[in-house]
């Protein structure tokens, strides 16, 4: 076991992109954990889609040895974390693992909304901040205005800020004795049972769920039988181990140590994160916290471009699901897509990565129809209902209120672009509560919006208007009764319920106008006229049509070369494959999403 | 069974920016190899099956351009067909001619070597179009070299058009087509301009150099070509192909009915059938590595396929969609052991309705509305 005064457990916060994974690499390179040989740039970012688009998406915890000026030894727990607001959950279940955090913050760009968001998140926690101003290398760089930021915005001490540069390695070792010198060690535990928490779990096909832990109290060992106290499953602990970060077994994790356990918990379900491992023999009466469960914020459907394949779609899901706890995913019928599903996503960006791994790693085929929010109903007859599928939402002569989710997001904008944020902010129905200058170039915006109208593009078009700038926290507020409609879409006369979608009454004319052109746009030429109407209730108040293909041959078959031409014939069938049909309408997979892109 | 023979004579005195046939622009080529090529290819041939013993119904040398070629080539290769195979009385041999690259003298000369219809490419009257297309050639000589062609004894003739030509308006296409129909000749084929991968339209088109005429007018001026055409009684059996009476081009129309014909030359292809299906192959398309193989051993083939039922069948409806008179439901059934309706399912019913194709006295084909879409309509069967 390692002395609990040697141990240092802490995660690296951010908002997106201000170099967190570059500074993990520069501390596992620092700490001789990898060979120059094994080294690649943001190692810990292991994922396919991680690596291609220079995210994280989950975090990573490695252990490090540092010998430090003292000469001592220590061991470090280091969490990488996520920065992108769809992933904050992961943020905060992994400081609840930490003493201390260090806080990356790019001076070419100063403090952000999910700078601000994760550092009161480990203030709250109880953690202990190191501010490190990253990026100083770069000619944009602001060291003055960065440290008065930390210090205005977040009210931190930054005089004690480290400056460095994570890629070109500049600041590091300071970093690696701040890390000895002001993050405290673990508190010690008590002795008596042992409780440790599960702060991320995944599911290896090998050895069941896997549940990464912190142990506060007492000691988890090798053969020790375990409950887990929020599930009521017991199992026996047939694996510890921790990552250097090559795996490597462990016979005992102890207070203070970080490791993940297997326990022969065949259910990803059973391994909840937030849930307290203890002893099944001697039981701790508490567990350690009482997490929040997570919460999907849009909900969209996903169907299999071709109906016999359901049931592939759904071990795809089921699979996915393993290693994606927040993935939240029910059965549901459409009349227009056959058998699929409604899913929940914490955000855009999760509901974009599910459905590309959907494809590219289980090789689906897949219509995921536009995002919506969950309203809830209330009925004449009394009832309130929810409804996370515009198609369910009842009759509107049933309907005595719609209440919509609202949010409250915080935007950090330069002020250049302030007119144009709140342009968008007012257009998106929002209601402004804030409006506080930081400096004179720079203001936090506090708005109240409707997370139906964020959850479609508000943030590419926030990036836009902002040239990038600008940046986006939010948390959910409450419910508000407002006067929305069901906007139907019909292809050829005939309601298409997987289109469908709630809008504002003063604003369905014009949504319906911009998603008939749209569809117009994105549905390609067909043998026949393909007509697109958008209707509230019976009533039409918008119409496109696309034009039949006119035509749609090849003049001349040479030479006898009859492969290449039916190799033409096989590619633009291919083509059409990859369309849903719709009664005897193609309708390509962007369609669905036409919502998406009204605004482009 | 008789067959028909394809020979590609690869080079041309330029290249065409629209073309993606396998021709190569050269300024002198290996006239005795490649035809010593050509019969080696033939002598090999004629001992395999299915040409074994089969006599020969027709011969095309197509290009490329062919007509560069001296007569005495192209008579040695007719010769050496002859005594191979044997050809059946009768039968078209056809020679694609480019009208700048031919004159009385050789005229005279592919008619004493056996050729009996020539094909011309003249694709417009307009100077001004053909200079456009990179033709060699203007509109007098194409005049020309066809009344030189009447007046030597060929009765049968071809003169291939290219409509949608960036530029070319309704009253161009209407003036082509008079212009080829005054010379007379047997047959005409006219050509919807394609802009093909690789070729330096394709190129062009891509960096927004050249714009296409776009769908509708090339719809309106197919209807326009079909209705003119017809008027000069030129009737449409194909396509982009028309006929007086008797003059269809039975070499094409093996292609169009799914049967077995032998290509020799760089890049040629080939279709032996068995049963319902067959085996496909096609030659090395390089000129030089061609005439080295198959001087070597006869066998220049650089890939080949076989073609299982199912694909054939698919074959067999698209390309026999493109003849105006589409196939007898019975001739599907006689190949494929099944009924044309039962082969696919619900496309066929789907397609009636739809007014794409017809079903008159037996017989499957295209309507109108189905004719300009063809290539929809035949991506449904493969
Ligand atoms: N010039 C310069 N670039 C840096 C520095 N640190 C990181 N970067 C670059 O900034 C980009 C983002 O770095 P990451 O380490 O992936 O950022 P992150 O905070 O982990 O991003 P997320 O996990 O997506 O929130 C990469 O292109 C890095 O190369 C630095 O010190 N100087
Ligand atoms: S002459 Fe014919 S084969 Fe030669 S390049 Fe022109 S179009 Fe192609
Ligand atoms: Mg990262």
């Amino acid at each position: 076991m390692t002395d609990p005064a040697l141990l240092r457990n802490f995660s690296i916060i951010a908002h997106i992109d201000h170099g967190k994974s570059t500074l993990a690499d520069r501390l596992l390179e620092r700490t001789g954990a990898l060979s120059p040989r094994e080294f690649k740039d943001q190692f810990l970012d292991s994922m396919e889609l991680e690596r291609e688009r220079g995210i994280t998406i989950k975090a990573r915890a490695v252990r490090l040895n540092y010998t430090a000026a003292d000469r001592r030894t220590y061991v470090f727990n280091l969490i990488d974390t996520p920065g992108h607001v769809d992933f904050a959950y992961e943020v905060s279940r992994s400081l609840a693992a930490c003493e201390g955090a260090l806080l990356v913050v790019d001076a070419s760009q100063g403090v952000e909304a999910q700078t601000v968001a994760n550092a009161y998140l480990a203030i709250d926690q109880g953690l202990e901040l190191v501010p490190l101003i990253n990026k100083i290398d770069l000619p944009g760089a602001d060291i003055e205005r960065t440290r008065r930021e930390i210090e205005e915005i977040i009210g931190l001490n930054a005089q004690e800020a480290i400056l460095i540069s994570a890629k070109l390695g500049i600041g590091v070792d300071d970093v690696l004795e701040a890390i000895v010198k002001r993050i405290p060690p673990p508190r010690a535990g008590a002795t008596t049972s042992a409780r440790a928490l599960i702060f991320d779990s995944w599911y290896d096909s090998y050895s069941g769920a896997i549940g990464l832990v912190r142990v506060f109290d007492g000691e988890l060992r090798v053969g020790m039988r375990v409950l887990l106290k929020a599930s009521g499953k017991t199992g026996e602990l047939a694996r510890l181990s921790y990552f250097t970060p090559h795996e490597e077994a462990a016979e005992v994790l102890s207070p203070g140590e970080v490791g993940s356990v297997a326990a022969g918990i065949r259910n990803l379900a059973d391994m909840r994160v937030g849930d307290t491992i203890t002893s099944a023999e001697h039981p701790a009466s508490e567990p350690l916290f009482s997490f929040k469960e997570l919460k999907p914020m849009v909900f969209a459907g996903l169907y299999p471009i071709d109906a016999n394949q359901y049931e592939a779609l759904r071990e795809a899901i089921d699979k996915l699901r393993l290693n994606d706890a927040s993935l939240v995913c029910e059965p549901e019928t459409s009349q227009a897509l056959g058998f699929g599903f409604r899913a929940g996503f914490l955000g855009l960006l999760h509901m974009d990565i599910v459905q590309q791994r959907l494809e590219r790693e289980f090789g689906q085929s897949l219509i995921i129809t536009a995002p919506t929010v969950r309203y809830r109903v209330r009925t004449r007859d009394g009832q309130t209902l929810v409804i996370d599928n515009p198609a369910r939402m009842p009759e509107a002569g049933n309907i005595d209120a719609i209440e919509e989710p609202y949010i409250l997001a915080t935007m950090h904008v330069p002020g250049d672009f302030l007119g144009a944020v709140i342009g968008l902010c007012e257009a998106r129905r929002g209601v402004q509560r804030e409006l506080r200058f930081v400096s004179p170039k720079r203001a936090i915006l506090v708005y109240e919006l409707p997370l139906g109208e964020v959850a479609l593009d508000f943030y590419d078009r926030l990036k836009s208007v902002s040239q990038g700038y600008a940046s986006l926290d939010y948390e959910f507020l409450d419910f508000r009764a407002n006067p929305l409609v069901k906007l139907d879409m019909k292809l050829n006369g005939e309601t298409v319920d997987a289109l469908s979608a709630i809008a504002h009454r003063d604003k369905a004319y014009e949504r319906g106008r911009a998603l008939c052109e749209k569809m117009r746009d994105l549905i390609p030429r067909q043998m026949f006229e393909v007509v697109i109407q958008a209707a509230i209730g019976s009533k039409v108040i918008a119409r496109e049509s696309v034009k039949p293909m006119r035509k749609n041959v090849t003049a001349k078959c040479y030479g006898g070369d009859i492969t290449r031409k039916r190799k033409l014939l096989e590619r633009q069938k291919e083509g059409k494959r990859r369309m849903k049909q719709l009664g005897r309408v193609e309708v390509p997979q962007e369609a669905f999403l036409a919502l998406l892109r009204v605004g482009d | 069974m008789a067959f028909s023979l394809y020979v590609h004579i690869p080079y041309c005195l330029s290249k065409c920016p629209y073309c993606d046939f396998n021709s190569y622009a050269a300024a002198v080529f290996p006239e005795q190899d490649y035809t010593r090529a050509l019969i080696a290819e033939l002598r090999r041939r004629a001992q395999e099956p299915p040409w074994a013993g089969e006599r020969i119904a027709t011969i095309f040398f197509g290009g490329g351009t062919p007509s560069l070629f001296a007569a005495c080539s192209i008579g040695e290769v007719i010769e050496a067909c002859e005594n191979l195979f044997g050809i059946e009385a009768g039968a078209k041999i056809t020679l694609e001619a480019n009208p700048g690259t031919i004159d009385l003298r050789k005229l005279l000369g592919l008619r004493r070597a056996g050729v009996n219809r020539i094909s011309f490419g003249a694709q417009s009257f307009k100077d001004e179009t053909l200079k456009f297309l990179g033709r060699i050639h203007d509109a007098e000589q194409t005049r020309r070299s066809v009344a030189t062609a009447l007046d030597v004894g060929f009765e049968h003739l071809n003169v291939d058009l290219i409509f949608a030509v960036p530029g070319q308006t309704f009253d161009d296409l209407v003036r082509d087509i008079d212009e080829a129909a005054a010379l007379n000749p047997d047959h005409i084929s006219c050509y919807n301009l394609t802009f093909e991968e690789g070729t330096a339209f394709y190129a062009a088109l891509k960096r927004g150099r050249i714009r296409p005429l776009g769908q509708r007018a090339e719809s309106l001026m197919y209807a326009l070509a079909r209705k003119r055409l017809a008027e000069y009684g030129y009737a449409m059996y194909e396509i982009s192909n028309y006929a007086r009476p008797g003059g269809q081009c039975r070499h094409n129309l093996a292609y169009w009915r799914a049967q077995s014909f032998l290509g020799v030359g760089a890049g040629a292809h080939s279709y032996a059938r068995r049963g319902p299906g067959g085996r496909r192959w096609w030659n090395e398309r390089a000129p030089t590595t061609y005439i080295k193989r198959a001087l070597n051993d006869g066998i220049a083939e650089s890939g080949g396929e076989s073609v299982d039922d199912r694909t054939a069948a698919g074959e067999f409806v698209f390309l026999n969609l493109r003849l105006n008179e589409g196939f007898a439901r019975a001739d599907f059934e006689h190949r494929f052991g099944r009924s044309f309706d039962g082969f696919f399912g619900a496309v066929p019913a789907r397609l009636f309705a739809d007014g794409l194709l017809m079903s008159e006295h037996g017989r499957v084909r295209l309507s109108e509305r189905g004719l300009e879409l063809a290539d929809a309509v035949a991506a449904e069967f493969v």
